[in-house]
């Protein structure tokens, strides 16, 4: 608990000093890190979220138990992949009623539709599905968007605002991307994209069967859809929080009479203490970063420049800098193909 | 594509969506006395598009039960208290009556899944057009235009529902513009997904020294083009076209090395940084931090991106920088801004040279700069907290 307190200070302190337009919402970048810290923004406690670089089976395993899946990908404005449900009150669902809003729905939707012993909602989002409970999917995005909290913390990601500025004027390009989130409920896997109407049932699963591998041809066959070589999506999985899950077995095993021997068991501890630790050093990178994507370096930039001018180096980095924009399709390339 | 799975009736009946061997129950006053009789219990989806539960006695073939069933009116479930076999009971939510049936299939692993799949049929029928098997006809038309949406059939007949959903995409894609700015900030595809690897700093390491060998060769060739006469609009001109991404370039270059080796520079750059949670961070090491971080690499190639268009002369003109560094800010001329930086170099020193000679002289005139630039970097901070409120 001490450790998650810094990070909702800071966000809370960031919050105040970002001024960011008063119905608008930013966009957000497809990280780890970032979701995790909306997460503990909610209030939400016991989540987090991980990132997925390889679908096969392994790739999983030792992050389960896996809640639900956030895929981000190139919005096309397809059918649903299965059959739309309206009828199903037990589900919350919510239609994204505004812009750059579905990292958060895609989010909110899989935590609301969660029923986990890890994980605890917070006063918020508890006090939000009771709100929502008896409306329609158009009133709850509605009333999502005019959640302060909730917004607050979307938007304490919004990059300073000269830059975005910026952009909106200089560049109107076609493509755009859209976040949508996979899951089970009661023996069935749902897609939760706020664009359509209500959940899409895509198959069941059966009781022995693990929601994961009903899942992962569904989203092979999504990524197939584009062309081979193009990075247009990025999968992330909901998880339950790692350091609690490797303290909780710590304490097992010191607390409980166990089948290891006394050898055995001391290896094990130590063996968790070095994934505590790793975890530790993770939520650490994660708050830097994030403290990071807050700042407006426009200052630093100048004066970082003014420096390299004055020591009379700059001109030699404009120079690099210009050479290798003559190599930008084989640098891009090379970057493109770093993830496969 | 990835349509629900098919249920049990597969096995013998294409139209039942499950089917099991059970038997009836009569009630005798309270009490429940199982039919001897062989039978068959499932559901099926008429033509109309309604749930029907069944029963039937497998020997004559004749159907003795046909309820139209709709959501929420009934409920299937075990009956625990029976010990002498494995009874089930279909109840009405609306009134008391209860028909209960006694399983007849010879193994039980199966009872637990048909009990489920009986009461998610009874409470969520799957839509008409979805059935297997089941041909287009009247009655899959008119069931299928009851349940759709008004946006559904708008969308289905003719022009006024196409431009709805073009205008639609259109709207999606416009709002959307400042996400695809990051795609093409990050080099092409998705913005988000190739920020993620540029945080996995190895596997990039490798690649830089091909790089820089041929970015030097190539500064050379462009070093003997810029010496020659008139040959100074043809250089400016490839400036103008191209897009310089000063981010590809500054991070790694020896240069940063150099500015953090003096304490004056440490100590204005620092006060540009988010503050560090750790106490007992090196500065030097925060500098150098921050300049290979992804989130300051992605604000300098959108710092570059932003000066080429021309459209950060207000904001330069606040940093208390050289009349000509502004001007290049407001024409949007990267290389001209840079060179305006370098011509406020200090008296006796060079570009090209770097003998330990020069540095020594060097370093004594920047004393008095580096106090003077202490004394603007007040106004400058306070301008720019100014314009952000």
């Amino acid at each position: 608990m001490d450790t998650e307190n810094p990070g909702a200070a800071t966000v809370e302190e960031l919050t105040t000093k970002e001024a960011t337009a008063a119905n608008n919402w930013c966009l957000i970048e497809s990280d780890p890190g970032v979701f995790t810290e909306m997460i503990s923004g909610f209030g939400c406690t016991g989540a987090e979220v991980e990132e997925i670089w390889s679908i096969k089976a392994d790739a999983f395993r030792h992050l389960e138990p896996i809640h639900g899946l956030i895929f981000l990908f190139k919005w096309l404005d397809d059918k649903p992949a299965g059959r739309v449900v309206t009828d199903r009150s037990d589900i919350f669902f919510a239609r994204q009623v505004i812009p750059n809003a579905c990292a958060t729905q895609a989010l909110l939707c899989l935590l609301l539709n969660l029923q986990h012993e890890d994980i605890d909602l917070g006063q918020t989002l508890t006090d939000l599905r009771n709100l929502c409970q008896d409306l329609d999917p158009e009133c709850r995005g509605h009333r999502l968007a005019n959640e302060e909290k909730i917004r607050k913390v979307h938007n304490s990601f919004a990059r300073p605002e000269l830059f975005v500025v910026e952009e909106s004027t200089d560049f109107i390009e076609d493509d755009c991307y859209h976040f949508v989130g996979f899951m089970p409920i009661k023996g069935k896997l749902f897609e939760l994209d706020g664009m359509h109407e209500g959940p899409i049932e895509l198959a069941d699963i059966d009781q022995q069967q693990n929601w994961l591998d009903v899942v992962r041809p569904i989203i092979e066959a999504r990524m197939e859809r584009y062309s081979v070589g193009e990075i247009h999506f990025n999968l992330m999985a909901l998880v339950s929080d790692r350091q609690r899950c490797y303290e909780r077995k710590i304490q097992m095993l010191v607390n409980l009479p166990s089948q290891l021997s006394h050898a055995d068991r001391q290896a094990e501890i130590a063996n968790l203490r070095s994934h505590v630790r790793h975890e530790k050093e993770k939520k650490r990178r994660y708050r830097k970063e994030n403290i990071r994507r807050r700042h407006n370096y426009l200052p630093f930039i100048v004066e970082l420049l003014k420096q390299l001018g004055e020591t009379g180096q700059l001109m030699a980095i404009c120079d690099k800098a210009k050479d290798r924009s003559y190599l930008c399709k084989p640098s891009k390339d090379t970057r493109d193909q770093q993830p496969q | 594509m990835f349509g629900r799975q098919s249920g049990l009736g597969s096995s013998s009946n294409s139209s039942n969506l499950v089917e099991f061997r059970a038997g009836r129950m009569n009630m005798v006053g309270k009490m429940v006395h199982p039919d001897p009789r062989k039978g068959l219990v499932y559901m099926t989806q008429s033509d109309d598009g309604l749930m029907h539960f069944c029963w039937k006695d497998r020997t004559s073939g004749k159907v003795e039960d046909d309820l139209i069933v709709f959501p929420d009116d009934f409920e299937y479930k075990r009956v625990d208290q029976c010990k002498t076999g494995r009874v089930y009971v279909l109840k009405f939510k609306s009134s008391t009556r209860r028909m209960f049936f006694w399983m007849q299939e010879p193994k039980t692993d199966k009872d637990d899944e048909q009990c489920r799949r009986i009461n998610e049929l009874l409470n969520n029928p799957p839509s008409a057009h979805q059935r297997g098997g089941g041909g287009s006809n009247d009655g899959d038309l008119q069931y299928m235009l009851n349940n759709m949406s008004q946006q559904q059939l708008m969308q289905l007949f003719g022009g006024v529902g196409q431009m709805g959903g073009l205008s639609s995409l259109l709207g999606q894609m416009n709002s959307r513009t400042p996400s695809s700015r990051n795609t093409s900030s990050s080099g092409g595809g998705g913005a988000s997904a190739l920020q993620t690897p540029e945080n996995v700093s190895v596997p990039r390491t490798p690649s830089a020294p091909s790089k820089s060998g041929s970015s030097r060769s190539s500064s050379n060739v462009n070093s003997q083009v810029g010496e020659g006469a008139g040959s100074s609009v043809d250089a400016d001109a490839p400036g103008r076209s191209l897009n310089i991404d000063l981010s590809t370039a500054l991070p790694g270059a020896d240069a940063i090395n150099q500015i953090i080796a003096d304490p004056e520079h440490v100590k204005t750059l620092i006060v540009h940084l988010p503050e560090s949670e750790d106490v007992d961070d090196d500065r030097k090491q925060q500098i150098k931090d921050n300049i290979t971080s992804p989130q300051f690499q992605q604000a300098l190639a959108q710092f570059s991106s932003a000066l080429q268009s021309a459209q950060l002369g207000p904001v330069i003109k606040q940093f208390e920088l050289s009349n000509e560094a502004v001007a290049a800010a407001f024409s949007g001329n990267l290389e001209d801004f840079v060179r305006a930086l370098e011509k406020s170099l200090p008296p006796g020193a060079t570009m090209g040279g770097k003998p330990s000679a020069s540095e020594k002289k060097a370093s004594d005139p920047e004393t008095p700069t580096s106090v003077a630039r202490d004394e603007n970097t007040d106004p400058a901070t306070e301008k720019q907290e100014e314009k952000q409120k």
